[in-house]
């Protein structure tokens, strides 16, 4: 029996979306093929790196955190600064409109809280096109409704079900929204954590998207994975092995089809960025990346 | 397919109301309504049963005699419940259900020795629910043994599958079918049934019979014996009765991987073909499956 | 695939003659593909449908074992490419490598840590496998003297035996021993004759290395030809992204094509990928999660080993079976008798969310973890595992009561409304509705639930 190499090639495509607005913007997705498998699709766009900054912490501009290609802002833990939701919409545009890179805004995460806060975010921001979160089955009509009139584009968040996932992907289209300006968060659980839970939730997604061709979840993942890692106890109570547990996670998504990590650490960011830009040079059959 | 009409239980408000102030009208009227709607058997599910279980059974058991001549298929983990429902059961009862957790083989088995009852015999046991087909036949398989070496025959053997929700788990309602295929070769002359409408556990309300009825078309062509169904589906009875053939036979085609052009069917055609569809695995199962192209 | 029972029934007699043990053919069938039952348990098998079958049984991708006794690692035997499809079975093993160039005391330093660096973790001991012995110095006796060292020092752990030269490759293998059956590496082009002349004789597993995909599995035709069939992989994957593409095409050619020659586990290398130390750990974690056999890694510290076995453990754990956690009541922060008491399930990320908080929130307190078979807390309380009844009959039996002096027990926020029922249930406790996410327990412990 002579060798023949298992090619598998997919009927779908994951979708392409813009975040950021006129040059400084960023494509993500756009692959026809598993992570990393170029020796059977394209993959036009590297996995994107974001690096967390909360309000807090952006006061003193670490330099670190503004060389990232994309910042996210995370919004929880405003309320118990005691600020109201004008007064944080409109110091998150302030930021938005000085980075100079693509932003993404994680809003508090509980629904109600997010259905008033994102569409003033949104409006603060009109044109800026965002990356907008999270979107849940609880309150996607008014955050879709925001994103269409001030031209932004959403995170669509359930809980590791596939199917919710699926649910709500159409709910927001029949808003209105095209596939191409949504972004799937399956919940990334951190390493040891249930990471294993989202690993397979983001492989089956995407085999989903590309084998099935199923256009509803044709969409790019983001793992939002820096709070979730830092939080742990292994990642507390020693830096160098918070940097490789956010490390190990951020890698291991990547293989499962995440197309944006979002990482608090700064080391993370470099190291991951080193595997990004090593070891997918001098690959001879690659198109893209 | 033999159907047995699921509607009298206890999680029903009415009819656990009615059972505590032992109020026979509201369990008789469901009992002849769901004769008239054409079952064949009716289910008296009385859940665990802890307390009072065994007078319970009894007063449900001469309540529903009394108002319809079908066989009967109680349904309580309660062994001793179960025992007081088969003494006084006027034909054949089906008892359901047992499996192959060990104490179920130690209490509800020997009961269908003892009545010559029929005896619904899931493919749980002590290691949970068996997660394909394989698994799944190696478990029946033990407990079906087990049975015969108690003197109950196979033809007396009513096999549950166990069919989990379809937005929960699709890969597991194909396994099913798979393994209601190997079902007469795995041990001859058993029977099977299923609580079909588990299938749409969790699917919003108005979308499940049509996923109920499609599996029951489905699952019947793998051979399906029996099914305990909502007795007032009248769709899900009429093609039971074999009154909706277009229907069946389009659902047919799509098991078979049949190209199928949807833009001459009507919509209720196309409704079930993506029903199908989906539940073959070939879609991944969202609400909204019905509004999908 | 793995072979099922429907392919293999129309090999059997088909006359139900039940002298299996099986009521019918089918039945036997299934247990054969299931691997619960041998072609001999049937009497009536012709000698060549036997063969077929044996064939047919044998899993695509062969199961081989490194090392002997209670540390060998067995690596192979998988059945998919992705793990929600079933599990993957064979955790990878961890190989540390070491030089004979390094000094006595690296090489005693080495040995030392693989023993050491154990971790525990929902009660499973976590640590690496094997080390790894590498001919660098080109003084063959040198080498030869590594490997009695770690013969006699480090009996208990299985080795890998790495050495381009393959005289120094063999007396390797006579010092070690062949019946401890260390893994030769590598067999190439150039040495496989002499090879495979050689472990004949004295059978031990090996490696094979080559440029490619296609240029391994000629190698292992020629071994499997001379009856050699404990084999590993190495197709010399330079990058992540060479590495991704080889061993999936290796475990695509096995499991879904039906290739015997690449149906065997692999062996990688990130300690030649890099020089830098936390890349070399990331592409360790890259191929834990894409198929990889051995990794073999520069060196161990708490920091790095510890992430890695942390990731295999979540890679290899049965998507089928909800990870689960000893029942028991657990001590946080070395508490006393006026300690605060949570109850919650035994779900191994419910435990692990809430006393990583209890833990952060440095309150000394005791976690009763209630078996509920796995389920998270809302799951078993729908279920009826987490209901007031369990709830009081655990904590009846579960001793918590001797430990402490007050009456106060946790409950998690997802069941407040059992409240009033397990009040009834354990009268003698008040019981308190606490936090519904993990996160919400530091304050909660802080503030003081004080009695």
């Amino acid at each position: 029996m002579a060798y023949e190499a298992a090619i598998e090639t997919y009927s779908g495509k994951v979708e392409e979306v813009t975040i950021g607005k006129g040059e400084d913007s960023l494509r993500v997705g756009g692959e026809t093929t598993l992570p990393f498998h170029f020796f059977e699709g394209r993959l036009p766009n590297p996995p994107k790196l974001a690096l967390e900054v909360s309000h807090q912490r952006q006061l003193d501009r670490s330099e670190e955190a503004f060389k990232a290609e994309i910042i996210s802002l995370q919004l929880l833990g405003t309320d118990a600064e005691g600020k109201d939701i004008e007064e944080i919409a409109a110091m998150t545009a302030e930021i938005v409109r000085s980075v100079g890179v693509p932003v993404i805004v994680y809003g508090t995460g509980e629904p109600e809280r997010d259905r008033e806060l994102l569409p003033k975010v949104a409006e603060a921001c009109a044109g800026e096109g965002l990356l907008l979160g999270p979107v849940k089955k609880e309150n996607y009509r008014e955050i879709a409704a925001a994103c269409l009139k001030y031209d932004h584009r959403l995170i669509a968040q359930t809980p590791l079900d596939v199917n919710a996932t699926k649910q709500l992907n159409i709910m927001l289209t029949k808003e209105g929204i095209s596939t191409d300006r949504i972004v799937i968060d399956p919940l990334s659980s951190a390493l040891g954590y249930g990471m294993e839970y989202s690993y397979s939730a983001m492989e089956r997604i995407k085999l989903a998207a590309l084998a099935h061709n199923d256009k509803m979840l044709q969409m790019p993942i983001i793992a939002n994975i820096g709070g979730e890692c830092w939080k742990v106890k292994e990642a507390k109570e020693d830096d160098a092995q918070g940097v490789l547990w956010e490390g190990i996670t951020a890698l291991c998504f990547i293989l499962a089809g995440a197309n944006i990590l979002i990482l608090r650490s700064p080391h993370t960011y470099k190291l991951i960025q080193q595997i990004l830009s090593k070891h997918l040079k001098n690959y001879d059959n690659r198109e893209g990346y | 397919m033999i159907l047995i009409g699921e509607n009298i239980n206890i999680m029903v408000k009415v009819i656990s109301k009615a059972l505590e102030e032992r109020n026979p009208e509201p369990i008789q009227k469901l009992a002849i309504a769901q004769t008239e709607a054409g079952v064949d058997f009716l289910d008296l599910n009385l859940g665990p049963a802890r307390k009072d279980g065994e007078a319970q059974m009894e007063w449900l058991v001469r309540t529903v005699q009394e108002a319809s001549t079908l066989p009967l298929s109680l349904d309580t983990t309660n062994p001793v419940a179960m025992e007081a429902g088969l003494a006084i059961c006027r034909d054949k009862a089906l008892i359901n259900s047992a499996s192959g957790k060990q104490e179920s083989i130690e209490k509800m088995l020997p009961l269908a020795q003892k009545y010559s009852a029929g005896v619904i015999i899931s493919v749980l046991n002590d290691e949970g629910i068996p997660s394909d087909a394989a698994g799944r036949a190696e478990s029946i398989m033990e407990t079906i043994s087990t049975a015969n070496e108690l003197g109950i025959s196979n033809e007396d053997i009513w096999v549950d599958p166990i069919l989990l929700p379809v937005s929960v788990d699709q890969q597991q309602v194909v396994e099913y079918m798979e393994f209601v295929k190997m079902l007469a070769d795995l041990a001859p002359g058993v029977k099977s049934t299923v609580g079909l409408s588990n299938l749409s556990n969790g699917t919003p309300g108005e979308l499940r019979g049509i996923l109920n009825r499609t599996y029951m078309i489905m699952i019947g062509r793998c051979g399906q014996y029996s099914a305990i169904v909502d007795a007032f589906d009248k769709e899900l009875i009429s093609i039971n009765k074999g009154e909706m053939t277009g229907i069946t036979e389009l659902v047919h085609k799509v098991m078979d991987g049949e190209d199928i052009d949807t833009a001459s069917l009507s919509s209720k055609e196309r409704d079930y073909v993506k029903t199908a569809a989906v539940i073959m695995g070939k879609v991944l199962y969202s609400h909204s499956w019905l509004e999908l192209d | 695939m793995a072979v099922k029972g429907t392919d293999i029934k129309d090999k059997l007699p088909g006359t139900n003659c039940k002298e299996c043990g099986m009521p019918t053919c089918f039945g036997f069938a299934m247990k054969l593909a299931s691997g619960k039952a041998e072609p001999d348990n049937c009497p009536y098998l012709d000698p060549q449908v036997r063969e077929e079958l044996e064939d047919l049984l044998a899993p695509p991708m062969k199961l081989v074992t490194i090392g002997s006794g209670a540390q060998a690692v067995s690596i192979g035997e998988e059945e998919v490419m992705f793990r929600h499809e079933k599990t993957f079975f064979h955790a990878p093993g961890f190989a540390l490598l070491i030089s004979d160039n390094e000094t006595e005391e690296e090489i005693a330093g080495k040995i030392k840590r693989i023993r050491e660096l154990q971790f525990d973790r929902v009660g499973i001991n976590l640590k690496a496998d094997l080390l790894a012995l590498h001919f660098t110095s080109g003084e063959v006796a040198r080498y030869v003297a590594l490997v009695k060292k770690v013969a006699t020092e480090a009996s208990d752990i299985g080795v890998v035996l790495i050495s381009e030269d393959t005289e120094a490759l063999l007396k390797a293998l006579d010092a070690y021993g062949a019946e401890k059956k260390p893994l030769l590496y590598p067999v190439t082009a150039d040495n496989i004759v002499k090879i495979t002349e050689y472990i004949k004789e004295k059978p031990t597993p090996v490696g094979v290395k080559a440029g490619s995909v296609e240029e391994v599995a000629a190698l292992t035709a020629k071994l499997r030809a001379a009856g050699i069939e404990e084999i590993v992989l190495d197709p010399d994957s330079k990058n992540l992204a060479e590495a991704v593409r080889d061993q999936t095409l290796i475990r695509r050619a096995a499991l879904k094509k039906g290739f015997r020659p690449l149906g065997f586990p692999s062996i990688t290398f990130p300690c030649f990928m890099t020089e830098e130390k936390q890349e070399e750990v990331l592409l360790a974690a890259g191929l834990i999660a894409k198929y990889a056999g051995i990794v073999v890694l520069s060196n161990m510290e708490s920091h790095s080993i510890f992430p890695l076995l942390v990731e295999r453990l979540n890679i290899y754990t049965d998507p089928r079976r909800p990870m689960t956690v000893e029942e028991k009541v657990y001590e946080i922060n070395e508490p006393d008798k006026n300690a605060p008491v949570i109850v919650t399930t035994n779900f191994a990320l419910t435990y692990f969310a809430v006393s990583s908080e209890m833990e952060i929130s440095k309150v000394p307190s005791y976690l009763c973890i209630q078996d509920t078979e796995g389920l998270c807390v809302l799951a078993a309380w729908s279920t009826g595992k987490f209901t007031a009844d369990t709830i009081s009959s655990y904590i009846k039996r579960s001793g918590i009561a001797d430990k402490i002096s007050h009456r106060n027990l946790i409950i998690p926020g997802y069941v407040a409304q059992i409240k009033g029922e397990l009040e009834e249930e354990l009268p003698d406790w008040q019981i308190i509705v606490g936090a519904r996410e993990a996160t919400g327990i530091p304050a909660m412990l802080k503030l003081g639930v004080k009695y």
